[in-house]
C-alpha cells in the first residue's frame, strides 16, 4: 500500500508530465480498444454471414443471366457426375427457362416495368425520348425446373414456394405431366388445383397452387425438371446447387467442380465467393481495424517506453540516493514500475471509457454504409444476396452495430498491465547500472 | 574475516583510479590506515584530494580497485548483490553535503525509509523516526514537511536522523557542513560530535578547519594520498602499513592548530598515464 501511494505522490509531483503521458498513453490504448472492439464486431458480422450463406455452391451455365436465363445448359450427365465428388451432400438441379406462348398470360403488366431499368427492359431515360414498352408486348413467363427430391425450392433472390393449395411433386413425378402455379399467375388465368391447360402441346394438370410472397416469384410456372427438359426440349440442366458436408470442403468440392465444367462452361461460385464480395467492405473494415489496433499497442508501448525512460532520467540522483542508503535494484525497480502501472492503468480506464462513445462512430467511419459490392449475376443462390436481376445488381452493405461490451475494461487493464511489464524491463535494466558514487558526485 | 578490535576501519593499499579518456587519474592512492572505534575523525583536504571518494570506498558505494579494506570486520571490495545491500543498511550511514533527502516524502518519511528497506515493521520504524528526529532537533510539527518546505540546517538534521535509522556503527559526512551558514555548520558537528558518545564512528571529509578542529582525530589528504594525521601513533601506524623501510617523522602545525604528523609513503606510485 506504501508503494502505490508513493507512486502516486510520485505521479503527482510532476502533474503536467504526468498528465500529457497519461492522456497520450490513454488515446493510444483507447485507439487500441475501439479497433479491438471494431475488429470483433467485424469478425462476428462475417461470421454471422457466413452461416447464412452455408455451404451451397452455385453452377450456372457460363453466360446466365438472373431470371432471363441464358447460356447453353449444363450437361446432365456432367450433372451426375457431381453425386461422385467427396464431401458432397446433396445436389440441387434446377432448370429456368421463359414461355411466351398463347397458352399462359403473365400476370405482369409490361408496362408497369417502365423505368425500373431491368436489364434491357422497360424505359431508359435520355436520348430524344424515353424508349416505350411495343403496346402487343407480353411478358414472357418463368418456367422453374425442379427435381421432386428437392424439398425446399428456391425460385428467386429468397424467395421460397410455399403450398397455398393442393401440394409439391412426389418423388415418381420427376417427369410427370403436372405443374404447380404461382398464385397470381393460377388467378390470371383462371386455373385451379385440377385444372389443365396445355403448352407447347403437353397438358398439364394443375396440382397445386404456391405464394412466395413476391409478385415475380408469383407469376412463376414450376414443373418436375425432366417434364421442362422434355416439353421444352431442353438437354441439361441451368444450374446446379451443390451442397458440401461442411464449410471446410467447400472450396475442395468447388475444386472438383471447376475440373468437370471449364470457365467457359459454367460459372462455379462458393459460398465463400459470395461471402468475400458481399462483404469486402466488412472485410476490409476488419483489416483496417486490426492493423489500427496493432498501431495503438505499438503507440502505446513507444509512449510508455519513453515516459519511462524520461522518468528515470529526471529521477536518476533519487535512484542514487536509494542505492546510497541499501535500497536493493529490485526494490528501487519495483517502486518505478509501480509507477508505471499505476499510470498505465489510469491510461486503460481513460481509453476503456473513449471507446464507448466512440467506437460506434470509428466503426462507421470504417464501413460506410454506403459501401456496394459488385453482383456476381445469375440466378440460384447469388439471387438470393445480390437480388433478383443479379447481372448488374449491387448490394448495399449495412453497418454493423458496435457494441461495446464492459469487458472492454478487462481488455483495458490486461493491456495496461501488459504495457507496465513491459516498460518495467527498461528501469530493471537502467537501475542496476547506475552508480551512486557517480550520480551523486555528478550532482 | 578478522580486524582489530581496535580498528572500525582497516585499509591497506588501498587504491581508486578513474578513467578520463586514457588518463588514469589515481583518486585514492595507496592509502593504508587503522581508524579507531567510536571516535570523531576529519578528513581534511583540498578539493581534489580524495576525501570523498575514500568516504565512498567506505560506504561501498564505489570499488577499489587496488588494495583491501575491512570495515567494522566486513572486506568491503568483496561485498556483490545483496550483500552490498545489507552492507549499507546495517553498517554505514552517510550524511551528504546536499542533504540528499527524498523530495517526495516527509522528513518523517525520509527517516523512516532506511527501515522499510531493512523490513521493519510499520509502527515499529515510526516510532523509532519520530525518536531520532526529536533528537537531531526536529519536531512534530517539521517532522510532517517535506525536505523543500525545511531550511538547510533542519534537512541536514533530518539527513542525520535519517544515517542513523538502522543503528549503524559508522556514519560517514560528507562535507556536512559545506552548504551551511558557520552557526548552522557548528550545531551539526556538534551532533555528530554527540555521537560518538554512544559509541558510533564518525568519519567526516571537510575542507572546514573548524569542522576538523572538533575531531578527535585527523587526516590530511592530498592528490589521491595521506599526507598527515593528527595522532601521532595514527600517523606511525599509516607509515608503517604503507613504508617499513623508512624511518622519517615530521610534525606541523595547521592554521587550526591542531598538529598534524606526516605519514611516510612507501614508494611514489609509477605514472599512471597510459
Amino acid at each position: 500500500m506504501t508503494l502505490v501511494r508513493r507512486s502516486i505522490r510520485n505521479l503527482v509531483r510532476s502533474p503536467l508530465r504526468t498528465g500529457a503521458i497519461v492522456v497520450i498513453l490513454a488515446v493510444s490504448i483507447g485507439l487500441a480498444l475501439i479497433m479491438l472492439t471494431v475488429h470483433g464486431a467485424t469478425e462476428n458480422q462475417l461470421k454471422s454471414i457466413g452461416e447464412e450463406i452455408g455451404t451451397e455452391i452455385t453452377v450456372r451455365s457460363a453466360g446466365t443471366f438472373g431470371a432471363m436465363g441464358g447460356g447453353e445448359p449444363l450437361d446432365d450427365d456432367k450433372v451426375d457426375e457431381l453425386y461422385s465428388i467427396e464431401h458432397v451432400a446433396d445436389v440441387q438441379a434446377t432448370i429456368q427457362t421463359q414461355y411466351s406462348g398463347d397458352s399462359l398470360e403473365s400476370p405482369i403488366d409490361a408496362g408497369s416495368l417502365g423505368g425500373r431499368g431491368m436489364g434491357g427492359m422497360g424505359r431508359f431515360p435520355g436520348g430524344e425520348g424515353d424508349f416505350e414498352m411495343p403496346t402487343d408486348f407480353t411478358m414472357p413467363i418463368t418456367v422453374m425446373g425442379f427435381d421432386p427430391a428437392t424439398s425446399d425450392p428456391v425460385l428467386m433472390g429468397d424467395a421460397h414456394m410455399e403450398i397455398a393449395e393442393g401440394r409439391y411433386f412426389t418423388s415418381n413425378e420427376i417427369d410427370a405431366d403436372v405443374a404447380i402455379l404461382g398464385v397470381d399467375l393460377a388467378e390470371k388465368n383462371d386455373l385451379e388445383v385440377g385444372s389443365q391447360f396445355e403448352i407447347e402441346g403437353v397438358t398439364l394438370e394443375v396440382i397445386g397452387i404456391y405464394e412466395s410472397g413476391q409478385s415475380f416469384g408469383d407469376a412463376m410456372l414450376v414443373m418436375p425438371i425432366e417434364t421442362v427438359q422434355r416439353v421444352f426440349e431442353i438437354d441439361g440442366v441451368t444450374s446446379v446447387v451443390v451442397i458440401a458436408d461442411d464449410v471446410s470442403s467447400v472450396n475442395t468440392v468447388a475444386d472438383s467442380i471447376r475440373e468437370i465444367w471449364s470457365e467457359d462452361e459454367a460459372d462455379v461460385v462458393t459460398a465463400e465467393d459470395q461471402y468475400e464480395r458481399i462483404n469486402s467492405a466488412v472485410v476490409s473494415a476488419g483489416d483496417t481495424s486490426q492493423m489500427a489496433m496493432i498501431a495503438g499497442f505499438i503507440i502505446a508501448g513507444i509512449v510508455i517506453v519513453f515516459s519511462v525512460v524520461l522518468l528515470m532520467r529526471q529521477r536518476v540522483k533519487e535512484i542514487g540516493i536509494f542505492k546510497a542508503i541499501g535500497a536493493s535494484n529490485w526494490r528501487i525497480g519495483l517502486q518505478f514500475s509501480a509507477e508505471t502501472l499505476v499510470m498505465a492503468l489510469v491510461a486503460g480506464i481513460i481509453g476503456a471509457l473513449i471507446t464507448f462513445p466512440l467506437a460506434q462512430s470509428v466503426g462507421n467511419m470504417l464501413i460506410d454504409t454506403g459501401t456496394t459490392a459488385p453482383g456476381p449475376g445469375g440466378g440460384g443462390m447469388a439471387e438470393r444476396a445480390m437480388g433478383f436481376f443479379g447481372g448488374g445488381g449491387v448490394t448495399s452493405v449495412a453497418g454493423i452495430d458496435i457494441a461495446v461490451s464492459p469487458e472492454v475494461f478487462l481488455y483495458a487493464l490486461l493491456v495496461a498491465a501488459g504495457l507496465a511489464i513491459v516498460a518495467s524491463m527498461f528501469p530493471t535494466w537502467y537501475i542496476s547500472r547506475v552508480k551512486p558514487a557517480e550520480v551523486l558526485r555528478n550532482e | 574475516m578478522s580486524s582489530d578490535n581496535d580498528a572500525i576501519v582497516e585499509a591497506v593499499g588501498l587504491v581508486k583510479e578513474f578513467r578520463s579518456g586514457s588518463v588514469i587519474v589515481p583518486a585514492v592512492d595507496d592509502i593504508s590506515i587503522k581508524l579507531p572505534r567510536g571516535k570523531m575523525i576529519a578528513i581534511k583536504g583540498a578539493s581534489g584530494s580524495g576525501k570523498t571518494t575514500l568516504l565512498n570506498l567506505i560506504g561501498n558505494l564505489d570499488k577499489p580497485t587496488e588494495g583491501s579494506l575491512l570495515v567494522d570486520g566486513v572486506n568491503v571490495a568483496e561485498l556483490r548483490g545483496r550483500d552490498e545491500v545489507k552492507y549499507r543498511l546495517r553498517k554505514v550511514g552517510f550524511v551528504f553535503q546536499s542533504y540528499y533527502l527524498i523530495p517526495n516524502m516527509t522528513a518523517l518519511e525520509n527517516v523512516m525509509l532506511p527501515m522499510e528497506l531493512m523490513g521493519r515493521k510499520t509502527n515499529g520504524r515510526e516510532t523509532k523516526a519520530r525518536k531520532l528526529l526529536e533528537r537531531v532537533g526536529i519536531d512534530a510539527t517539521m517532522q510532517a514537511r517535506r525536505p523543500t518546505r525545511l531550511s538547510g540546517g533542519e534537512q541536514q538534521r533530518v539527513a542525520i536522523a535519517r544515517a542513523l535509522a538502522n543503528d549503524p556503527p559508522i556514519i560517514l559526512g560528507d562535507e556536512p557542513t559545506g552548504n551551511l551558514d558557520s552557526k548552522t555548520g557548528k550545531r551539526i558537528v556538534e551532533l555528530l560530535y554527540s555521537l560518538t558518545r554512544e559509541g558510533s564512528t564518525v568519519l567526516v571529509a571537510t575542507h572546514s578547519a573548524p569542522v576538523a578542529a572538533r575531531a578527535d582525530l585527523i587526516l590530511e589528504m592530498e592528490d589521491g594520498r595521506l599526507i598527515g594525521a593528527s595522532d601521532p601513533v595514527l600517523a606511525e601506524a599509516a607509515s608503517e602499513a604503507s613504508q617499513r623501510d623508512e624511518d622519517e617523522e615530521d610534525y606541523e602545525t595547521e592554521e587550526d592548530e591542531v598538529p598534524v604528523y606526516s605519514v611516510r609513503r612507501r614508494r611514489s606510485r609509477r605514472g599512471r598515464r597510459r
